[in-house]
Formats: structure tokens, sequence, C-alpha cells
């Protein structure tokens, strides 16, 4: 029986031995995982308490990434330069000990070419008149992906992005091919207003700015970059702690896919959903009240399909820090729904505002 | 009792819109049920009579007889009509009523509310038949997110809207009843009509109307209502309570020189070391232009290191548009500090703390009339601080009376001339008195008392050297000089530059021409401008600038001619020259044929050129035969048909001509045509009522002053027209709350008359290409709205008005210039409109100032209007016989009644100028007399009319007389009636009273004034505010007028829910501004601006365009599309001493001019 409060895999694992594991959590039932859920809660939690004392003032966005990671869904940073968005995604990735060969970096260009993320064509495949790209290391085969200045990609690499996010899928040979993302992080110093942009945009249904924090927070940035300065020039990595693992995340999302899939018949007939378990009827009506309020006083429009994917993420926070239903102050999630810079620094003060959390 | 057997509601409705159900009947109560077949079982309350059951049989109404046993009762047969569910509503909504059960709903929805922004809750509490506690809140413009909750089914919150705005009827939020705007409450009392459930009994086939089951209304007591916070305990922080100390140490600032990051021109030099040398090889090098545009003085400093003294100079730069000259000294330089021109610093440096420029003239420019400069100290210890040096300083003085012009005590030679080489070296000696410093700070002398040339001196050395061939010979001559010295009666002849230079020889002549009059220190009517006035004109027309030359030449004939000097006949005939010149016509009396010239083909050279061609036929025609030969003109006599012609093309065309020249043509016509009064008097009021409105800058006054002084008016355009570029970018992407009518209707319209007005805007700002593009786009965005044949005839006339407008302004007319009266222009398509079209058309021209500035002036009114006219009017031109009907007046005017002598006074005012100044002065004198005994309300208008004579006539006695009259007014109940009114006419005398040295009294009375204005709190006071703050700026205190602009700003949102006052301080707001500094106007426009987001309105207009979005813009628009900002003090005082000479010489016409 292993030990419900350590991770199973430690960042020294071989990759061999986290693919296995990997594959061993689409074989749990959800009996087994309702077992290991408080369990998997307690290390997720830690994980990200944990990691937000290498940071200042960034407390909000380690939370939001990981309830991102846990929804798998994707999630933009937005950010003037030296906000600490790459160093967040890095320090992430380490403390949940995702090897080299499971995760991807790349800053995109004007002049990044497709075979640079997706892998260079097979050229002796190619002879034989098979157009496939040999992936290994590159976007397609890591679990994890951090894509910085997404926004200034070229319409080919935009065209194969959207695929990867909607189908979690990549064309080899013609042939769609599984991708084994389930972690994607984007950043970006500015959202351009482009129309061919907004597919991409809108497939981040969460968007975080990274605020300078030095008005608030003066001392304890200069302590907290000291700190990591010397660790950096020790090759220390404290944040390595080894409170959650890439694992323990998926283990904690397919819980919350299969919890949310269950239906429950009643004795008179009726069946039980997710929301009548989860999410009370007041609370419904407030959320839906909340977005018509942003639609008709503020233009903010949410799409159908963000507004499930809301639904997802809302109760991937509640079980995340309460355990439980959803509640009030989780709707505060609203606020990362914005699509432009100025619609992000509406919502982050108005949405507190109408919920009165603020 | 009769029972009526309706099929269903839709029927229903029909019967009780239609009357078939009588109004009594109707309002009674009724009892109502339904038969099993669902149709509806109405039993009234009141019989209703056999004629009207025969009419409800015909309708097809079945009618039984017996009462209803079961069913509800009724309030009225409305009750009996369901409500309807409507569109969701969205923001703005105007005032909702919430109702809510118990102490938790009256918490949730106030404390969400409160909450949310909305603070202005009106509250109030009841208890039912059954005991449940209901409250009702009432509030504007709630946030929709409470509204929400309100229409969400399963919230026990209820949400209504009045039926009628203002009425006591309310409906549910998010449902209609089909009669709830013809159902009114009784007084004290509210109607909430609730929307209507559907039946439970649903039947197949039936419709969904017909379903629903009206739902009971509920008569609640209007009131009594409470204000929130009377029902809630705010908690407060914790109070402090601190006492006033003061610190133990004060703070020691040492001020040093640093280096500064941006860097002006020098514009003074110290000279210490080889000063006289360094100044005799200055002016041997330098070209004569820069030698005039520098002063200096020469000072005597002991000398610490050598012992005795030294002796060293100043030089200093007069201010000029070209900026100061760069000269090759050995000298330590310096430049003004900004805002503080007095106090000079070495170039390139500034000083550390950077202090506030207040603070820094408090401590360095303690004098007044003194010159400062801060040398930095010789072998200063200099400390470096982050890499910049910081050097200590010496405060060194000189009284600004010590400056002596350089070229004053410069003659200039030519070498080659040996015999007046001595006295050439002899001047360059400065034998000025020396100025003995005593320690640092150098002493103050009076300026160098060596005799100033007489002018008649410097005349004759100027003229000496002229004599002689010399290379360097300054471009331009003053004509003025070359006149003074003619004999006068012999040879008035004007001495001009010949034409035929090149342009740029012309420009050069034409720029030290225009510097030479605005530094003139005299009169604007000396003499000694005519001839200054007939050189710019010639020069101007040699560079074709038509409007320019007329500008000047008008001018030149404006005064009575000078004795010596060119007389009016030779001026005229120069006049009429050069714009036949102009125009490419052989001969001056060719262009009499302008009169055959079409008039689409007109424009305002060609009514110039004819104008002055009248003035100069009519100087003919006064001329004796001898003057007449020697001018030589070859001009045909004008008959009395040629005449009539004139005059007609004069009042048809005489408004393209600029204030003066119009004067000049049509007082000339009335001369020759045996002395028109009528209609001198009509142009005297055109010409009035056009200045009261802003007679267009550009039009009346010559460029060269409008541009004169400051810092250069270009800049404040220039900052004018980027401050509109931005108010227009900002109405561009500014998202307007607007009310549900108006978002019923497309936005383009609106955004389309909008972008009308800012190509008004750029136009007047002298912006044609962006006004054409503002203009261009205005016209796409109304598309086929305004085609001739299928457009809408509303948006057309309104399209056609405003783009007259804009093509005025592109053309420089006054804003009040009249529109076309062509079939297919702007007054024809007016005239198509009828009915509501009319209504909706006249309501925008209501509210703008530009598609109608004159609306309620009718310059003409005097004559045609319909009480009794004035007898007077027929004696214009017999001066004895009006004399004496006035006197008649005066004397019985004891026996009038009140109104009845304002009236008289009003006559004698308004056509006492027909009279010769010893006649109408005594009268005058009597008159204002007179003013005190007259209702209050026509005081105002007659104490301005009798300022303005007063001021016309030069008397101060009178003036001063009728400042006793005003002085008593203030005082009294007038202030009270009419503060907007007094205040107007304090600002309006304020020229008169500073002309006749007043400005002290008018300073004491508009304080006065101003002290009994307050509190600010109504909007006379406001306005009156407004005005006595001009008439403080009319004083030279501008800074006035910001407190009067802020306490209009914080009535303006009071003001928005009563739209007539808001849209009267609007336009005052507009004018005040147009009318304050450049800087005022553009922190206004963006005051205005900040109401963008919320204005909307709700009127029937909205179908075709949004009149308050149109007003505000435009009233943001006029604020700072305005010359006057960019006018410097010294051009803005000229204009008012040019605006006295044009009333002058009317007043003179129009009293000289008799019989």
């Amino acid at each position: 029986m292993p030990d419900p409060m350590s991770a199973p895999v430690t960042a020294g694992a071989s990759i061999d031995e986290l693919d296995k594991e990997i594959e061993a959590v689409d074989g749990l039932d959800y009996e087994t995982l309702a077992g290991k859920a408080q369990g998997l809660r307690d290390r997720i939690n830690r994980f990200r308490v944990a990691l937000s004392h290498y940071f200042v003032g960034r407390e909000a966005i380690i939370d939001l990434m990981t309830i991102c990671a846990v929804a798998q869904e994707p999630l933009l940073l937005v950010g003037v330069p030296g906000t600490a968005k790459s160093d967040l995604v890095t320090k992430f990735r380490d403390a949940l000990g995702i090897p080299a060969e499971d995760y991807f970096e790349y800053m995109l260009t004007r002049f990044t070419e497709p075979s640079e993320v997706m892998g260079p064509i097979d050229i002796n495949l190619l002879r034989e008149g098979r157009y496939v790209r040999r992936a290994q290391g590159k976007l397609p085969t890591a679990r994890m992906v951090f894509l910085d200045e997404i926004f200034k990609s070229n319409s080919a690499i935009l065209n194969s992005l959207l695929t990867i996010i909607n189908e979690r899928k990549f064309y080899q040979d013609g042939q769609p091919i599984p991708v084994a993302l389930k972690i994607l992080v984007a950043a970006t110093n500015e959202i351009p207003e482009h129309a061919e942009l907004a597919a991409l945009k809108d497939r981040f249904c969460l968007k975080i700015v990274a605020h300078p924090v030095q008005d608030d927070h003066f001392f304890e940035l200069i302590d907290a970059g000291l700190d990591a300065q010397t660790q950096r020039d020790l090759n220390l990595q404290p944040w390595k702690e080894g409170h959650a693992s890439l694992v323990d995340l998926l283990e904690a999302h397919r819980y919350l896919s299969l919890q949310m899939a269950r239906r429950e018949l009643q004795p008179d007939g009726t069946t039980t959903r997710d929301r009548h378990r989860y999410f009370s009827d007041e609370l419904l009506r407030e959320l839906h009240r909340l977005l018509k309020t942003l639609a008709r006083e503020d233009g903010v429009f949410v799409s159908d399909r963000k507004v499930v994917k809301l639904y997802k993420l809302l109760r991937t926070r509640a079980w995340l820090i309460h355990g439980g239903r959803v509640e009030r102050e989780d709707l505060a999630l609203l606020a990362y729904l914005g699509e432009t810079r100025e619609e992000l620094a509406l919502l982050e003060d108005k949405v507190p505002k109408l919920l009165g959390l603020s | 009792m009769t029972t009526l057997v309706i099929d269903d509601s839709a029927a229903l409705r029909a019967a009780l819109e239609s009357a078939l159900i009588p109004a009594e009947v109707q309002i009674a109560s009724v009892r109502l049920d339904r038969d099993e077949d669902g149709r509806l079982l109405l039993e009234p309350s009141v019989a209703i009579g056999r004629g009207d059951r025969r009419r409800l049989r015909d309708a097809g109404v079945e009618l039984r007889r017996g009462k209803l046993r079961t069913g509800a009762e009724l309030s009225c047969w409305a009750e009996a009509l369901p409500t309807h569910a409507g569109a969701e509503p969205r923001p703005p909504l105007g005032e909702i009523l919430f109702v809510s059960e118990g102490d938790e709903g009256f918490l949730s929805i106030s404390g969400e509310l409160l909450r949310l922004g909305s603070e202005d809750q009106r509250l109030a509490f009841f208890e039912d038949e059954e005991g449940r506690q209901r409250n009702l809140c009432r509030v504007p413009d709630p946030p929709y997110y409470a509204v929400l909750r309100a229409l969400d089914p399963d919230d026990p919150l209820r949400a209504f809207a009045p039926a009628r705005p203002g009425g006591r009827v309310w409906v549910e939020l998010g449902h209609a009843h089909p009669l709830a705007h013809r159902v009114e409450a009784e007084a004290g009392q509210l109607i909430l009509i609730p929307a209507s459930a559907p039946a439970a009994r649903g039947r197949p086939g039936e419709t969904r109307e017909r379903q629903a089951e009206p739902s009971s209304w509920l008569r609640v007591p209007d009131g009594p209502w409470t204000d929130l916070h009377a029902v809630s305990e705010v908690t407060l922080p914790r109070s402090t309570s601190w006492t006033a100390t003061e610190p133990g140490a004060r703070l020691s600032v040492e001020l040093r020189l640093v280096r500064a990051p941006t860097q002006r021109p020098a514009d003074l030099w110290v000279l210490r070391e080889r000063a006289l040398e360094q100044i005799e090889e200055l002016v041997r090098t330098v070209p004569d232009e820069v030698v005039a545009q520098l002063r200096f003085a020469i000072v005597s400093q002991a000398d610490p290191l050598r012992g005795g003294s030294r002796t060293m100079v100043v030089l200093r730069a007069r201010h000029s548009a070209k900026g100061p000259p760069a000269l090759e000294l050995d000298a330590e330089t310096y430049a003004p500090v900004a805002q503080i021109p007095d106090l000079h610093l070495p170039v390139a440096t500034t000083i550390d703390p950077p202090l506030r420029p207040a603070k820094l003239r408090e401590l360095l420019v303690r004098e007044p009339d003194k010159l400062i400069w801060l040398a930095p100290e010789e072998g200063d210890t200099k400390t470096e601080v982050a890499g910049s040096r910081r050097r200590n300083f010496v405060r060194e003085s000189l009284a600004e009376a010590a400056f002596a012009p350089l070229s004053d005590w410069v003659d200039y030679l030519v070498g080659a001339d040996g015999d007046i080489l001595e006295p050439w070296i002899r001047s360059t000696i400065f034998d000025l008195d020396a100025f003995v410093s005593i320690g640092v700070e150098w002493s103050e002398g009076e300026a160098p008392r060596r005799e100033r040339p007489s002018r008649e001196d410097h005349e004759r050395r100027r003229r000496r050297t002229r004599e002689r061939p010399q290379p360097s010979e300054p471009a331009a001559e003053l004509a003025v000089s070359e006149a003074q010295d003619q004999a006068p009666a012999e040879a008035p002849v004007v001495e001009l530059t010949p034409v035929e230079l090149p342009r740029s020889e012309i420009e050069e002549r034409l720029d030290e021409l225009e510097r030479s009059f605005c530094e003139l220190e005299a009169p604007l009517d000396d003499p000694i401008r005519v001839p200054m006035w007939a050189e710019l004109g010639n020069l101007q027309a040699a560079l074709y600038r038509s409007r320019e030359a007329g500008l000047c030449w008008s001018r030149a004939l404006w005064e009575p001619a000078p004795k010596p000097g060119p007389s009016h006949l030779e001026l005229a005939r120069r006049w009429v020259e050069s714009e036949a010149g102009m125009l490419g016509y052989p001969r001056g009396a060719d262009l009499l044929g302008i009169t055959d010239v079409l008039a689409g083909d007109l424009d305002d050279q060609m009514v110039r050129a004819l104008a002055a061609v009248v003035v100069l036929a009519e100087q003919l025609q006064r001329a004796n035969e001898e003057a007449r030969a020697r001018a030589q003109v070859d001009m045909p006599e004008l008959d009395g048909e040629r005449l009539a012609e004139l005059q007609r093309f004069f009042t048809a065309h005489g408004r393209l001509l600029d204030l003066r020249t119009l004067w000049l043509a049509r007082s000339a016509l009335a001369r020759m045509t045996g002395d028109d009064r009528l209609a001198l008097f009509q142009t005297r009021d055109l010409i009035m009522s056009t200045l009261r409105e802003g007679a267009g800058l550009s039009r009346n006054i010559p460029a060269f002053i409008r541009s004169h002084g400051g810092e250069g008016p270009a800049g404040d355009l220039d900052r004018l027209g980027e401050e509109l570029v931005r108010v227009r970018n900002e109405f561009s992407s500014t998202r307007r709350q607007r009310s549900l009518i108006e978002s019923t209707h497309p936005e383009e319209p609106t955004i389309a008359y909008v972008r009308l007005v800012f190509a008004w805007g750029f136009a007047r700002l002298g912006r044609s290409e962006t006004a054409t593009r503002e203009l261009d786009g205005a016209t796409e965005l109304l598309g086929t709205r305004v085609d001739p044949e299928r457009g809408d005839p509303i948006h057309r006339v309104a399209y056609l008005t405003y783009r007259a407008r804009v093509q005025q302004a592109l053309e420089g007319l006054p804003p009040s210039a009249p529109l076309s009266t062509d079939p297919g222009g702007a007054i024809a398509a007016r005239e198509a409109l009828e009915g509501f079209e009319r209504y909706k058309y006249e309501r925008l021209v209501q509210l703008t100032r530009i598609l109608d500035p004159r609306q309620d002036i009718d310059p003409f009114r005097n004559y045609y209007r319909d009480d009794e006219p004035f007898e007077g009017a027929a004696l214009l031109t017999r001066p004895d016989e009006l004399a004496a009907l006035f006197d008649r007046q005066l004397a019985s005017a004891e026996e009038l009644t009140a109104e009845a002598r304002a009236a008289a006074l009003g006559h004698l005012f308004e056509y006492l100028e027909a009279l010769p100044e010893p006649l109408a002065l005594p009268l005058l004198r009597r008159g204002v007399a007179l003013i005190g005994e007259v209702p209050l309300d026509a005081r105002a208008k007659l104490l301005r009319n009798a300022m303005l004579l007063a001021g016309y006539y030069d008397r101060s006695e009178l003036v001063a007389a009728v400042l006793e009259v005003i002085d008593a007014s203030v005082g009294s109940a007038l202030l009270e009636i009419d503060p907007a009114g007094c205040a107007e006419l304090l600002t309006r005398s304020a020229p008169i009273l500073r002309r006749n040295n007043f400005a002290a009294e008018l300073s004491s009375l508009l304080a006065r004034l101003e002290q009994q204005l307050e509190p600010l709190d109504e909007l006379p006071a406001v306005i009156a505010r407004l005005h006595v703050a001009a008439g403080f700026a009319a004083l030279g205190e501008p800074s006035r007028l910001q407190p009067a602009l802020n306490a209009a700003y914080a009535l303006l949102p009071e003001l928005a829910s009563a739209p007539g006052n808001y849209q009267i301080l609007l336009r005052e707001l507009a004018v005040a501004l147009s009318r304050s500094t450049a800087g005022q106007a553009i922190a206004g426009a963006r005051s205005l601006m900040e109401r963008l987001a919320t204005t909307t309105d709700t009127m029937s207009t909205n179908s075709h365009f949004c009149v308050s979005v149109i007003q505000l813009m435009e009233a943001v628009v006029l604020s700072l599309a305005s010359e006057d900002l960019a006018l410097s003090d010294w051009a803005r005082r000229w204009l008012e001493e040019d605006e006295h000479l044009l009333h002058r010489r009317i007043h003179r016409d129009l009293a000289a001019g008799r019989g």
C-alpha cells in the first residue's frame, strides 16, 4: 500500500518508469481514485503552497497554473518582460519532477518554422513518399509544454497549435496521432487584436496578468531575487521538494473527470447529475447572472465552449481549494475570462466587486 | 345586472381601446370569471347604458342577465388584461422600483445596490394584510447585476419600471401591459402591475396570451420614502485627534546651478573682458537687422583682482518671432527661465533643486523692472553629484531702464567716404553715463542720458544716409516718413513700393513694415498709421493676398485723412488699382462689370474690388475739380440706375465682405444716393449683431495682427487643433451607455452629425484638410439617407445645413453668415419639412449654435415688429424734428407708465445716433437720468445701450453717470431678477469703462456682484458668475475664470435631469471657455468629455439623431474652435481698440451724414 502522503514518482525516476506510471493512471477506476482523492488533494495543495514561497506575490498565478494543470486546460500568462513568467513555469515543472524528455519549451517568433516546434521531416521516409516528422523531443511528445510569445508565431504554427490544443492530435503522413500533452502554459507580452488570432485566444479559457510586484512588495522582491540568484549560482533547486508529481495531477484529473461524468438515479426516477451534487441552484443562477452582466454592461462575451470549460475549472478549483461543493468565492475565477488587456483589467476589478469579495 | 361575455383578452383589449366599453365603466371595479370554454365573464359595477349595450351587441359581445357568484373582484377593467413578456431590458434602465419581502429581502437588495455604487435609494416599508413586511426601494439606473436578480423567476425579489416616465403606475420589469400607459393612479398611491402567470387550465389550440392569467394589481401607498442612510448604520473607523504644531527643525536648501537637459538660445550676453572693443567689432560685422534687435547697457564694476573698476557691457536681444540672434562673443551667455522672462540662467543650466516658477520668482526676482541673471561664482568649488556639476552662483541684476537700443548709437557709413569716416568713429564711442557697481549687486541707474536724437534728427540722418549710394540700406522704408516730409497741400501722393520687385524682397519689406507697425507706440487712430496701412495694402496686393490687402486698405480709409498726408481720394485710387491688378482688369472702371457676374461665380475678392470702386466713386464725387484732375481717375459718373443696382448688389452679397469694407461701401452708396438713412441703420444693426456673435477674426483682422505678440499664437492654435484631434479620437473610442429608446435606432447618423460638428471645428481652426476629411466621413456614414431622391427629408436638411456651415467656416465667413436660399439649398429643404418632421429638425436647431447661432436674434426686428412702429423712424433724415420728438417724449416721461417710459428710452438710445452730437448729448444725459425709473427687467438692456453711446461719444462724465445707475441697480433687486443680465451688462461695459479710467470702479462692482452671487448652487447664479469672471478677464485677471468654470462643472451633473437648464448651462460654458485661455479651454473640453459615456436621451428625435450627444460634442468643439483663444494679450487689446474705432466711425457717419 503506497503512502498517500508522498508522491509516487520522485524527481530521479527514469522516463520509462514515468511512462509506466502514467499509463497505469488510465486503468484506475473511480472507486480506487476516490480512495486516493484526499491524499492527492493534500499533496497537490502542499506543492502549490510550497512553490509560492519561492515567488513574491504570485500565489494567484500558481493556484491558477495548478487548477489548469489538473483540469488539463491551457493557461495564458500575460505580462511585460521581467514579471517572472518563464521562471514560474520552469520551477513549476521542476517541482513536479517532470523530466527533460517530457518537457518542451520554445520562444516563438514570426520566423519560427513548424519543424522547430513539431519536429523536422524525416528525409529518408520522405524519399519513400511519406511525410513524417521526427517528433521525439518536440512538442508532440512532451507532456508539459511552455510556449513563450505564442502570438508572435506564424500561421503555419498557429494552425498546428489549434489542432493540438483542441483535439490533442497532430498529423503524421496524413494520419492523426495523439500527442502526449497534458499541461500547456503559454506566455505573451501583449494580447494582439488581429482577427486571425481570435481562434487561438479562445482556446485559452483563462488568462492571467502577471503584474509587476515592486510597488507592493519591494523589500520582499529584493530578498527573493537575491535568494534566486544565489540558488542559480550554486546550482541549487530547493523548490524540488517532491510534494506532488505529474502522476498526482493526472490521477486528480481522472478522478474529477469520472466524478463529473457520474449520474445517479434517484428513487423518484429523476437523475442526479454533477451540478446537482456540487453546485447549488442559487450559485448556478448567480454564475448565469454574472456572465449576463458582463456581457450586457461591458460587452465581455463568453462563448458556449468556454462556459462548459469554466464549469470544469470551477469544479476543479472547488475540489482543490476546499474539497467540496463550489462556493461563491470560486466564482472569482471569472476574473480571468477576458480576451484583451482592457477586459482583463476590467474583470480583475469588477468580478470581485459584483461578488462582494473585494 | 348585466354580465358581458367576451371571447378572449384580445377582444377585451379591443373593446377597451375602442371605447366600446364606456370610459366611466372602464374605471370602475369589475368582477371577472371564466366560463367552461375559457371565455371571459365580466360583471361591471356600473350600469351600462342602453345605447352602449346595443353597440356591444352589434360588435358581437354576448350580454347575459344575472350576477356572477364566483370570480375575482378587480379594481378596473384594465386589470383583466394580462401582461405580456417583452425583450430582456438593457441598461441604462432609468428609475426602477424593487419590491422585496422581510428584513432579509431589504438587507439583501439594499446591501447589494450599495456595494455596486447605488447609494441613491429611496425606501418605504409596509406591512400587508397578511402581516408580511413589504419593502419598496426606488433606485435610478440600478446596476444590471441587481436587476438580473429581479428578472430571475426563482428569486423572490421583483422589479418594476414606470409605465410612463415620472408616473405612478409601474409594470414588472421585462413585461408590458397593453393599457398601462392609460391607467392613472390616485394621488398618494402607486399601482404595481405584476407579470401575469400562465393559466393552470391550458387547453390545446389556445393561444399563449389566452393562457396567461392576469395577476392582481398591487395598490401601495406612495411613500413616505426615506433615505438609505436613515435606516443604515455606518461603522466608522477609529478617529484620531491631531493638533497643529511646528517642526522642530527647518530644512536648509542651497540653490545651485546644474546642467539642464535641454538648451534654450542665449538672449543675454554679459561681456566682462574687452567689452567695448567687442561691441565695436560686433557692430562692424553683423547685419543691421541684428543690431536693431539688440539693446545694451554699460556697467562699471569694482575689480577686486586688479583694483579700480572695469567696464562691462550687458547685451540683450529683443523678443522676436525668429528668436534671438547667435552672436560670436567672448561673453557669458544667458537664457531666460521658462515662465520667468526677467530671470536669466547661464545657457544649458538649470536651478537645482527644481523649485516651482512662483517660488523661484519670489526668491530671486524680488524687484520688478529689473533684469536678473545668475552668474556662476568665480573660483567656485564645484561639487560632483551623480555625474552632474553643481555650481554656486551670484545673483546679479540691472534695471530695465538701463538698456538702450544699440542701433540708436550707430550710424552706418560707406567705407569709401573718407570725409565722414571721422564721425563714424566717434559714433561708436559709447558716451553713456557710467554705472558704478557696489559689491556683487550691480548698481542701477537710469538709461544712458545722452540726449536721444529727435524723430526729425533721426529721420534726417536716415535720409542723409539714404541719399548716398549704399548697398546696406534697409529694405523697406516706411511710407510714413515720406508722407511726413512732403509738403502737405501740394502733393498728397502716396509713395508706395513698386510691386515689380522679386517676391522675396516684397515679403522681406512686408515683414519689416509689419514689425514696425506693431512696435509703433502710437494709438491705432494716429494719422501716422494711415500711410503705413496703405503701404501694407500695397505690399499684400503685390503678393496677391487679396483679403489681407483689403483689410489694410479699408483701415487706411477708415479714419479722417491725415493732414499733411495722402487724401482719401488718392488712397481709394490706389486701392482700386491694386484690386484691378489682382483680378487682372486693365482699368479700375472695368470692375463695375462685376455687378453682372452670376451669383455662383462671385467670390469675396470680386465683391471687395467693387466695394473699392464704390468708395472711390464717392470720393470723386466729393472732391473738387482740382483734386479730381490731379487724381487722374478714369471713372464714369454713377447714375441713379447704376447706384440702385449697386445697392441691390451689396444687399445680396455684402455678407462676403469684412465689416469695415462693408460699412465703407454701404455708407458711400448711402451718401451718393442722397443719404439712405434706413439702409445705413440696417447695415449698422447687421454689423453689431455680427460683432456680438463673433465676427470671424480671419475675415476681419489682418493676419500679422492676430499673430503678433506672445509665445506665438500659431503654437496655441496648434495646441487647440491637436486637442480637437484628441477629442475626436476619444469620441470614436468612447462607448456610450445608450438609453433603451436610443439603442433601438442606429448610431451612425448621430456619429455622422458629430463628425460634421468636428468638421466645423477643424475648419474654424484652419485645418481645412482634416475638416474636409471629417465632412467626407460624415457624408459616407449618412449614405443614402441624404440622397436627394430617396433620402430622408430630416437627414437631408440637417446634413445640408451642417455642410453649408462647414463650408462657410472653410471660407472664413462669420458663424452667423446667412445660408443660401437656392432651390436645392438648406433653407429650401427646411421649408419643405412639415409637421412632426419639422418639429424633429427644429428640436435639433434649438439645441445647437452651429446650425443657427442667431436663432433668437433678428437684426431687422426693429423694422418689422408687430407692435406700433416708432414714429421717429420716418424722421431719420430730419434731425431737428427727430430731436424735438425725443425732447417731447422725455418731457412727458413723468406721465408715462413705467413700461411706456422704458419703450421711449429704448427708442431714444436706438436712434440717438441719427442726431448730431450737440443735439444728442443733452438728450442722452436726460435719458440716462431716467433709467433708474424704468422696470427692473428692462433696465439691463437700456443701461447697456446707454453705456455704448456714452463710449462712442467719449464722454467720461456720461460714462460715470451710467455707471452710477448701474451701481445703484446692482445693489437693488435687479440682481435678484436678472443676475445673468446684470453680470453681462458689466462685462460688456468693461472695455468702455477701462478706456475711461473706471477700471477700479468696475473691479469693485464685479467683486460686489461676485460676493452677492454666493452660494453658486443655482443656474442663474452660476451663469452670472461666468459673466462676472469674463468681466474680470477683460480687466486682465483671466485666472478668476477658473472658479466660475468649476462651479459650472459642478452644477452640470445636477442639471442632467432638467434638460432645459442643462442645455442653457452647457451653452454658456462653451461660450465662456471659447473666451478663456487655451489652457482653460482644453481643460474645460476634457471635463465636458467626461460626460460623454453617460450622455443619452429618450427623446423622439432619436429616430434620426441623439440630440444630447450632438449638443455635448458641439459644446466641446465650440470651446476649442475659437480663434480668440490663440490671441496674445497684445492682440486682444488691439482688437478691443479696433472694435472701438469701428463703432466710432459708424457712429460718426450716422451722426454726420444727415440731410
